[in-house]
């Protein structure tokens, strides 16, 4: 009975493609990131005000944005990093968006994803920056170093080099430890640990993998959300590395299409939100199993997966609902984007109640 | 009360659970509404408070060893040197074939095999620590500055420059702060310093400049301000000095003429006293000297008479001896203007002489003068004069000191006036066969701008310059008039001497904002561009679609 709803509050049509939502933290506006169709790049700040979406400013760059993070910026300052289609990397101060505070060309081609840890009070250590580009790389970048990306990973030469859809913070929990999770086109998911600089673990997961998300950055590592192409999604609990099964994972086949986007509730990390291709919207619960890790037969500790239920689902478009973000300060409530060209703002209510 | 059946029971319940999610939501809502105004509060507060101290932020990620990434890099392409990369501790299966006997044969047989590259890259590591550790004295230094603090300031730079011994800044500014507090030749030390280390750096000029004018070095401060004017014609400081100079060195002339006045020895010449290494290094100019004064060759002829007279038996044997071999060089010398570069040369060699001989320098330096007379006035090369042995040379000086010291030499006034006049006639144009390479954008500029009216002279150097280096050479600056002069010596030299200017053609699109500078070409230049592609064209050497996507690029269509 007491199931959380989901209900669409405000829905704007828009007359440019949109790729990314975000909230700015400690207000009740959003940024919304696009591309017109000549091509130009759309940033749009829109305010929620009693039941109405509220324009507030606007401005036109000169290349496509594809996403934003506003994760490795202080509260103060709330400076939004972009990527776009030309794997330029910005950073812009929304109030004085006429040249970036920080811009560097990181990547060949378009960056398909971008996230940030280190500011905002999520996460310790320093602000860092990663993006995901189709020309293979994963870059990680600190606002304080000019041009020059403080990691790389890719391909070894000669190595066939795949496109990177999506990347992720993580395991930010003291000032030194870090991990960035990298997924790729060919079902590939990588974990690279930056203090050692190394690769820490990979598998595949066959389909190619859309959205990969830490239930939190901050934390030791907890839970891994990876969507894929084909309508499945994968929960790793990063808890317990076993030396050759790696970590223990449950899948879960949602959507009936691809899964957009995979976002955990920033107030309870083990409720998430899944997207998908059919316009649908899935609220999902991770229940822990009574006893999170085991011994194998050789007496070496393993991870053991708990269960999901699914808490609600709803049906907003016929287009695919490509991002979706929670409000960090505000619980319920969420704005998303899909290729019908319409910004929703939903609320969630009974979240408190689960 | 009816029985409510279960179908009944479900809808009602469902009804229920309707209104409840309705009053639900309608809660949410009036509590989003406060929500709002509340956060709104929040963000006004945010945006009021100070910003946020980043101190206590950790390094930024792998700015340490990032030179050391950069050289494993290296080493990995050269596969000789790979072999000897060390091997990860997680890496196993290198492990596994790492060879532990083999590597200590390595170690026994040669300690210098087995030093490994990181003690190179250690060093580098050291050095850059030493240079941040240097740039923040200068900030302390500059801080000291700021508040007239010269002292510490010239402390803090010191430290620096024995931090980063390479960085001219450091210097510089404690020659400021010298000057601050007038200890002027060490002021004077500091700015050579950092000539020495950038040749170009303009402020050094203009600080030993004014330590010079402070030391009373007159003409040297002249000469620096002249080079600041030469590099940045615009510049106000080195013009309010060279004005200042000016008037000291006025002064200083009138005192000098005074007291020639009371010698009464008009006409003479001082030798250049300055030491070698303070002499202008600049190369010998041609001066055009007009013939003057022949018409009082007669009376010389007389005045030479008259002095014989009065000369001893054994000292007009040695005059007579001279005078046939000055009579020799005197037929055999052509009448034309170029003896006078001999004529220059010969001042030098007596220079040389003169330091050779230090007791007779001074009998020398007036026999040099009056050989300036004579030969300017007969147009003869006297280059071979001094090869006569000194003797001959003490005899030839004391005559002519004679000769000179007779009132009625002529013409030497006149003569040192033409000389003096024609001077600045010639203009300061540098040969360009002696304009460098450039190798900085800056260097470049300053000499285009000497070379800019002399088209040949700049072809000449355009050509010396690889194309390769065209992007750093011009930077963020390709201005249209040094392209169209660019593109004008590739019209007339590069075409008319039949040479290849693809390479170059291309070279230049790579410099930045190169479209830009293209997008505002003007008809006649455009018809230029034209002109060279037609060339290239016809020339044959490269293919056609190389040149046509190079004349996109040129924005020919």
């Amino acid at each position: 009975m007491d199931k959380p709803q989901i209900i669409a509050h405000v829905q704007k049509s828009l007359n440019y493609t949109l790729f990314d939502a975000k909230w700015i933290p400690c207000s009740a506006k959003f940024v919304v990131l696009g591309n017109y169709a000549r091509g130009t790049g759309a940033v749009q700040i829109y305010e929620v005000s009693h039941g109405d979406l509220k324009l507030l400013s606007e401005f036109e760059k000169s290349k496509a944005f594809k996403c934003g993070t506003f994760a490795a910026s202080s509260l103060q300052q709330r400076h939004f990093a972009t990527g776009d289609f030309d794997g330029k990397m910005c950073i812009w101060n929304l109030e004085k968006p006429d040249m970036p505070v920080y811009s560097v060309k990181g990547h060949k081609e378009i960056i398909n994803a971008i996230d940030g840890v280190g500011g905002l009070g999520i996460g310790e250590g320093a602000p860092e920056l990663v993006t995901a580009s189709r020309d293979g790389s994963v870059k990680v970048w600190d606002p304080r170093q000019k041009d020059e990306p403080v990691a790389t990973m890719e391909a070894n030469e000669g190595e066939s080099k795949r496109d990177c859809w999506t990347a992720a913070f993580g395991h930010a929990y003291n000032k030194h430890d870090r991990c960035v999770c990298a997924g790729y086109d060919n079902g590939d998911v990588k974990l690279f640990d930056l203090r050692n600089m190394s690769l820490r673990w990979e598998t595949n997961i066959n389909n190619g993998v859309c959205c990969l998300e830490f239930d939190r950055k901050d934390i030791n590592m907890n839970k891994l959300v990876a969507t894929t192409l084909e309508s499945k999604f994968h929960v790793y609990d990063m808890r317990t590395q076993h030396p050759t099964k790696g970590f223990a994972m449950l899948t879960e086949k949602a959507h009936k299409s691809t899964i957009w986007a995979a976002r955990h509730l920033p107030q309870n990390r083990d409720v998430f939100m899944t997207t998908g291709g059919s316009g649908t919207l899935n609220l999902w619960k991770y229940n822990y199993p009574s006893n999170r890790v085991q011994k194998d037969g050789n007496d070496v500790e393993m991870g053991v997966p708990g269960t999901l239920s699914l808490l609600q689902n709803i049906t907003l478009s016929t287009q695919p609902i490509n991002t979706f973000d929670w409000s960090p300060d505000k619980e319920g409530l969420c704005v998303c984007t899909s290729f019908d060209q319409a910004v929703r703002v939903l609320v969630v209510t009974k979240l408190n109640k689960i | 009360m009816s029985k409510i059946s279960p179908h009944e029971e479900k809808l009602l319940n469902l009804r229920r659970q309707l209104q409840e999610n309705q009053y639900e939501f309608n809660d949410f809502l009036k509590d989003m509404d406060q929500w709002e105004n509340e956060i709104k509060a929040k963000e006004q507060q945010l945006r009021n408070k100070e910003p946020r101290d980043d101190a206590n932020l950790p390094p930024v990620r792998n700015s340490l060893d990032k030179k050391k990434k950069k050289k494993i890099k290296k080493e990995s392409k050269n596969p000789v040197t790979s072999e000897k990369k060390r091997i990860s501790s997680y890496d196993y299966r290198a492990w596994d074939k790492f060879d532990v006997d083999k590597e200590c044969a390595k170690v026994e047989d040669g300690e210098e095999d087995s030093s490994s590259s990181d003690y190179e890259t250690d060093e580098e590591l050291e050095i850059e620590r030493r240079k941040q550790h240097a740039l923040m004295e200068k900030d302390k230094g500059n801080d000291y500055f700021n508040k007239k603090d010269y002292t510490n300031a010239v402390e803090c730079y010191t430290k620096g420059m024995d931090l980063d011994p390479t960085n001219p800044v450091f210097p510089a500014n404690r020659a400021m702060a010298l000057l601050k507090q007038e200890k002027f030749a060490a002021a004077e030390i500091d700015c050579t310093t950092v000539l020495s280390l950038d040749p170009l750096y303009i402020k050094a000029f203009l600080r030993r400049a004014t330590a010079r004018i402070g030391l009373k070095k007159l003409e040297e401060a002249k000469q620096d301000c002249e080079r600041v004017l030469q590099l940045e014609p615009q510049n106000k400081k080195a013009k309010q000095d060279l004005e200042i100079i000016e008037k000291e060195l006025g002064k200083a002339c009138f005192v000098v003429q005074t007291e020639q006045g009371v010698t009464g020895e008009t006409g003479v010449i001082k030798p250049i006293s300055k030491k070698p290494e303070e002499r202008s290094k600049k190369p010998l100019r041609r001066i055009q000297i007009e013939e003057i004064g022949l018409e009082d060759d007669e009376e010389r002829k007389a005045s030479v008479c008259r002095v014989k007279e009065g000369q001893s038996a054994v000292k007009k044997q040695i005059s007579e001896r001279d005078e046939k071999m000055f009579e020799h060089l005197y037929i055999d010398s052509p009448g034309d203007i170029a003896a006078t570069m001999g004529h220059f040369q010969s001042e030098r060699d007596y220079n040389r002489n003169s330091v050779n001989h230090g007791d007779t320098t001074e009998e020398l330096t007036s026999v040099i003068s009056s050989q300036k007379e004579s030969s300017s006035m007969e147009n003869s090369s006297i280059q071979d004069t001094d090869m006569s042995d000194s003797k001959t040379k003490s005899g030839i000086f004391v005559e002519r000191l004679d000769l000179k010291s007779h009132p009625k030499v002529p013409s030497a006034d006149k003569d040192q006036s033409k000389v003096s006049m024609s001077s600045p006639v010639i203009s300061p144009t540098t040969s360009p066969r002696d304009l460098p390479v450039p190798q900085t954008s800056y260097q470049f500029q300053a000499d285009f701008k000497v070379l800019k009216n002399n088209p040949e002279a700049f072809y000449r150097y355009f050509k010396q310059i690889p194309p390769k280096n065209y992007p750093s050479l011009f930077g963020q600056s390709l201005e249209s008039d040094i392209l169209t002069n660019i593109l004008g010596i590739f019209k007339t030299f590069f075409i008319s001497g039949k040479e290849d200017l693809y390479e170059q053609m291309k070279c230049l699109t790579e410099v930045k904002r190169f479209s830009m500078t293209v997008m505002f070409l003007s008809k006649p230049e455009k018809e230029v561009v034209k002109d060279l592609f037609l060339y290239l064209r016809e020339n044959g050497k490269h293919s056609s679609a190389d040149i046509d996507s190079l004349s996109a690029k040129y924005m020919l269509r």
